[in-house]
């Protein structure tokens, strides 16, 4: 079977020289290395998930894929075919019909001054696909589809007359307009309440079994990914550290910064107490000057010859690679 | 000796568009020393009763009905001037969206010092001493005092406002969602910090959060809010176990636990309460799994069911049955 | 397209907008249609000729010469009335022109951005150091007195106000998440530049024409008052309120009076329209509901 998604080498380099005046005069090259060289697969009706915290590049790589941005270099490669070579505004807009992306803020998405109704019609009306009646016929349908109810109540309002969870369902209610066979989600539910999320959650675990969807799931909340995701893969200022079986993962994590991601997870239960996070410091940024070696260097508590030494992402296991030379040694 | 004492609190807002009663009959306790945890969904009244406590509702909001009693005081019939003697030194607050709440054009030690300058009566060297006193206390390097706000991460205005509001030594703490626009890590950095400063500066703290459990982590009571209204408090090791109120329950199982093997989880069906149009009875019954005919008329009143455990639910004893 | 977008819809805003806003718009609009039929019809509502001399020089008011008459014995209220079509008339024309001029300058500038934008703002700041006053006094003793004149005068005083807003507008919104879902959902720029950008203008530039008329109003006055504008026997307002001066002291105060009173009414028409449509149409008013 064919991978849906391939990212082969992906890099998104974003120029931090402020002026124009700067860039001009200045020959010192100042980058923010948001996606650092990675590479994935995604297999045809898998759910793959992107972890990491704010500034890992996870939102960059959704964009990469979906197509809103172009790579710096490395490629995109969705059905065999590479999106750096789809140019023609009608080759563009067919990818619209298989390729959806649901958003993070269901506020800032979707348009304040259509109502829903208008903004559930509009993938079809940008593609002039169907009569006014059998548009009406079609935004109920999926209405049915992700619960928005009572409909009659829904249709005229305006977005900001829902309520986040009713919201997002009208995104994903939109993404599903032009039946797509893939869709990214960013962060979907991090703007939700605790107790909407996972009916969200669920709705999307549901489409995906319906309709056979293969997803990209992007999130901050490792507990979450483990929920939706078969297989994951947790980034870290710019690239990926580790990747695989998403319960394997989970269970038994082998790079430290992922082993921190899940001791850092706060649990409901008061008599299990959340365990020691064995890094330090915070969060640098991937602009200007990164360590030589491993990027997780300064935070890690173990190694030595990483400091100087960047490991690679290596399989040390079918299926399951990192990118640190300790579960090697092993 | 308790510290906080709310009694039977109303504060609505009066909107043109209708009345909006966000905290409707609230009444709880904290006892000196103690960390108790508000939690529910946003618009159940939570933030509504910090700011009532701190006298600083926002137009059209009012407090109509009830009492405040900080160390047995009223808060509420007093003046701005006595208010002004209480907030800071006695109670403060770290603010939902902290990292919003500085000036960018002051610098963060000047702002901190503003604040201790403000109410109490020190000079300028005293005031700096005391801000990097504090920046240390809550983990931050006092060289930070001269860096403006855009110059520190997320996580580290967030220590920063905690300093703020520990400037005055106050008794109480007021944290409106301390860790919710804060990175996992740094959330769990944070959340150790305050517990730890709980225990050095024996503060009285309400924590105020969506997430129960940064709440389970961190506090001894829990206090949970719908649609204005307590359904139910208790002690924080009871809630895993003991919980009562269906709400409650759906809360707790409504987080994908990670330390236990992968499961179906279970949201609350339907929409979250229109608060300028409550249900009579019971503001949960349209979504309760264990609703009742009587639930949809009469709305229950928060009852001690045990020692230190307090429902509002007609079906407590049904459900504490069938445990 | 051929359906009706949902969010433009005059009627529903208006009916939920607050009372004071109800308010200022309905007064505001009364005075400036009552205006605006001067403007079209003014020569053949006027109770005289303004031309006609008379005997009855600075005479004044009574129930034949309701505002009395002027130094030559013509009425001041038809003069008035007639003049209405200069000093709004020639406002619309130029508000007209700097309004299409800055629309075209300002959304292309603020949608594609990049060197051509760089090089626009450089430009329309320059222009915008100096008071628009400055420009239309410069154009007037470049051009001449006149109708046309004036109204160009003025639309180019005005045209670096309408890109900068237009610009800015177009900027704000381009970058907002409902844009970028609707790239993703397949549309190109044509489509977001006509069915959400474009519209969004609408409500804006409803404010920007009223208040582009008070202001240009104001200046074909200030013009006419400096004796810059158009000239006499043209029964302008400033032109009026500048030639009533004289007789000032010699108690013909309806001469400086009324003209003054027709120039407020206009400001205050307009300004009370603007303020009430930027209310009415303003998108956050109706996130409360």
């Amino acid at each position: 079977m064919e991978p849906i998604i391939v990212a082969k080498n992906l890099t998104k380099l974003y120029d931090l020289r402020s002026s124009f005046l700067e860039s001009f005069f200045s020959k010192e090259e100042r980058y923010l290395r948001a996606v650092d060289n990675i590479s994935f697969n995604i297999m045809p009706g898998e759910t793959f998930g992107l972890v990491g915290e704010s500034g890992c590049g996870k939102t960059t790589t959704g964009r990469l894929v979906i197509n809103t941005i172009r790579p710096t270099s490395g490629q995109v490669i969705f059905e065999g075919r590479d999106l750096s070579t789809v140019r023609e505004r009608d080759e563009l807009k067919k990818l619209a019909l298989k390729m959806q992306m649901i958003f993070q803020d269901p506020y800032e998405y979707l348009s304040p001054w259509l109502n829903i109704k208008d903004t559930l019609a509009e993938p079809l009306r940008i593609h002039n696909m169907l009569d006014e009646e059998k548009i009406e016929a079609k935004v109920r349908e999926v209405m049915e589809t992700v619960g928005l109810t009572p409909q009659n109540m829904i249709l005229p309002k305006y977005s900001y007359g829902l309520s986040g969870g009713q919201r997002q369902r009208v995104m994903i209610a939109r993404a599903l307009m032009l039946n797509p066979s893939f869709i990214v989600a960013d962060e979907p539910v991090s703007m939700l309440d605790v107790s909407i999320r996972v009916g969200v959650l669920n709705l999307l675990r549901e489409l995906k079994r319906k309709f056979n969807l293969t997803n990209l799931f992007i999130t901050h909340d490792i507990a979450i990914s483990r929920y939706m995701c078969d297989r994951i893969a947790v980034m870290y200022l710019g690239k990926i550290v580790e990747m695989g079986p998403a319960e394997y993962i989970i269970n038994d994590p082998q790079h430290p910064y992922t082993q921190a991601l899940v001791a850092a997870v706060p649990a409901p239960d008061p008599a299990v107490k959340t365990q020691e996070i064995p890094i330090k410091g915070r969060i640098p940024t991937s602009a200007g000057k990164l360590p030589p070696g491993c990027r997780f260097s300064p935070r890690c508590p173990y190694g030595e010859s990483c400091k100087t030494e960047e490991p690679g992402l290596v399989e040390y296991e079918e299926g399951r690679f990192v990118m640190c030379f300790r579960p090697l040694k092993k | 000796m308790s510290v906080l004492k709310v009694q039977n609190l109303k504060t609505h807002f009066f909107t043109p568009f209708g009345l909006v009663k966000a905290v409707d009959d609230v009444s709880f306790e904290m006892k000196k020393g103690k960390a108790l945890g508000l939690a529910g969904e946003s618009g159940c009244g939570k933030t509504t009763i910090a700011y009532s406590i701190m006298s600083l509702v926002p137009n059209p909001g009012r407090i109509v009905e009830g009492k405040i009693l900080y160390n047995g005081r009223d808060l509420v019939p007093l003046n701005e001037e006595e208010l002004r003697r209480i907030r800071w030194k006695e109670i403060s607050m770290v603010f939902q969206g902290a990292m919003a709440s500085f000036n960018p054009l002051f610098k963060i030690g000047d702002q901190i010092s503003e604040a201790i300058l403000t109410h109490e009566k020190v000079n300028k060297k005293e005031a700096m001493r005391r801000t990097n006193e504090l920046l240390e206390l809550v983990g931050i390097d006092s060289v930070r005092a001269n860096n403006y706000p855009w110059e520190l991460s997320g996580g580290m205005k967030q220590r920063s406002m905690i300093a703020m509001a520990l400037s005055c030594n106050p008794s109480l703490l007021i944290a409106d969602e301390p860790t919710t626009a804060l990175d996992v890590i740094v959330s769990a950095q944070i959340m150790d910090l305050i517990k730890e400063l709980r225990t050095r500066l024996d503060l009285t703290m309400l924590l105020i959060t969506h997430d129960i459990s940064v709440i389970a982590q961190t506090c001894d009571e829990l206090a949970v809010m719908y649609g204005g209204k307590l359904v139910e408090k208790t002690d924080v090791s009871k809630i895993f176990t003991d919980s009562v109120h269906p709400y409650t329950t759906a809360l707790i199982k409504a987080f994908p636990n990670i330390r236990s093997p992968k499961q179906d989880l279970e949201g609350i069906p339907g929409n979250p309460l229109d608060l300028m149009n409550p249900p009579a009875g019971c503001r949960f019954a349209p979504r309760c799994p264990h609703v009742q005919p009587r639930c949809m008329g009469d709305d229950p009143v928060l009852t001690e069911i045990a020692a230190n455990h307090y429902v509002a639910c007609h079906q407590w004893e049904e459900i504490y049955e069938t445990r | 397209m051929s359906y009706k977008k949902s969010g433009f819809n005059f009627r529903e805003l208006y009916n939920i907008a607050p009372r004071s806003a109800k308010a200022m718009f309905i007064v505001g609009l009364t005075f400036s249609l009552i205006l605006m039929v001067f403007v079209v019809v003014g020569p053949y509502i006027t109770p005289q000729d303004p031309y006609q001399f008379s005997e009855n020089t600075l005479g004044a008011p009574t129930s034949k010469n309701l505002m009395g008459t002027d130094n030559l014995g013509r009425d001041l209220l038809s003069r008035l009335i007639y003049g209405a079509r200069y000093s709004l008339g020639i406002s619309l024309v130029a508000v007209g022109l700097s309004l299409v001029i800055g629309l075209v300058l300002g959304s292309a500038s603020g949608f594609f951005g990049g060197n051509l934008d760089r090089i626009m703002m450089l430009f329309m700041d320059a222009m915008y150091i100096f008071p628009s006053f400055i420009y239309m006094l410069i154009m007037v003793v470049v051009l001449g007195p006149g109708l046309w004149q004036t109204a160009l005068a003025i639309s180019i005083g005005r045209i670096p106000y309408n890109y900068r807003l237009i610009r800015s507008l177009t900027i704000s919104v381009k970058e907002r998440g409902f844009i970028e879902a609707e790239r993703v959902l397949g549309a190109d720029n044509w489509y977001i530049i006509r069915n959400h950008i474009m519209p969004y203008y609408m409500s804006i530039l409803f404010v920007t024409v009223s208040l582009g008329m008070a202001s240009g109003t104001l200046a074909i006055s200030g013009l006419g008052f400096l004796g810059l504008g158009i000239p006499p026997p043209t029964p302008e307002w400033g032109t009026e309120l500048a030639g009533g001066r004289t007789y000032l002291l010699g108690g013909a105060w309806w001469l400086v009076m009324f003209p003054g009173v027709f120039v407020l009414i206009a400001m205050l028409g307009f300004n009370l329209l603007s303020d009430g449509l930027d209310i009415i149409l303003n998108p956050t008013v109706r996130r409360l509901q």
